[in-house]
């Protein structure tokens, strides 16, 4: 994977209170991720389905819409999701109050998805090659 | 029913920039209070309904001992925030790029 998109998982990893960064295919496969093989894999299942249910009813209630982004709160965690044409962006973080710094956190991850874009969209239909990065 | 506390909140909330609407439904989907009109009140606590028991679970699914507390789905045209707990669930919708 190129330098650019490690950099900006770096960034995104390096920023205080994250605790986890995978990015999932269209498959709902991980292909890069900072946290265990059997956690990214039930995470990209999950959060694929519900990305999958989002953007249908976004598009029920008007066709012309798009989901942008998902934020789920849970007790102990706080987890983003930046979903994309071809791929899904989930960064699990600590819960943040301020809303500043939430709202760089989406703009972080919606740069990220575009470096991917352009870097990626050679090898976004590929042969069936799974790359999940420790 | 009068609760004023409960009007005072949902105006408090209303009088935020970009806010569309604000409703409030039982865990059986029955619109209690709303800010909007009927078709949409329905149409927002049907899908949400569905969305966030999805979301619940997933998280659940995760870490048994976790929990969902509070959801954001955010589109082009508006952003939901739903949170259900207890015996109701509340559902904000706003224009994303106001507020």
């Amino acid at each position: 994977m190129s330098n650019e998109v490690e950099d900006a998982i770096k960034r995104i990893c390096a920023h205080k209170g994250v605790v986890g960064l995978i990015v999932i295919n269209y498959e709902g496969i991980p292909i890069k991720s900072t946290v265990d093989n059997a956690l990214s894999v039930l995470y990209a299942a999950q959060v694929q389905q519900l990305v999958d249910k989002s953007r249908t009813m976004i598009k029920e209630l008007d066709g012309n819409n798009d989901l942008s982004f998902i934020r789920l709160r849970t007790k102990k965690h706080e987890v983003l999701v930046a979903p994309d044409k071809d791929y899904a962006l989930i960064v699990i973080q600590n819960p943040v109050e301020t809303s500043q710094l939430a709202s760089r956190e989406s703009r972080r991850s919606f740069s990220l998805l575009r470096i991917f874009h352009r870097v990626l969209q050679p090898y976004v239909h590929p042969p069936r090659a799974v790359i999940v990065a420790s | 029913m009068e609760f004023p506390d409960i009007d005072e909140t949902i105006k408090r909330i209303q009088s935020h920039r970009g806010v569309q609407g604000v409703i409030i439904a039982t865990k059986d989907g029955f619109p209690i209070r709303t800010t909007m009109d009927n078709t949409s009140t329905v149409l927002f606590i049907a899908n949400m309904m569905t969305l966030e028991e999805r979301a619940a679970s997933m998280v659940r699914d995760i870490e048994p001992s976790n929990a969902l507390l509070f959801m954001r789905i955010r589109s082009r045209k508006f952003e939901i925030m739903a949170s259900a707990e207890d015996d109701y669930i509340v559902i904000v919708i706003q224009n994303p790029n106001e507020s």
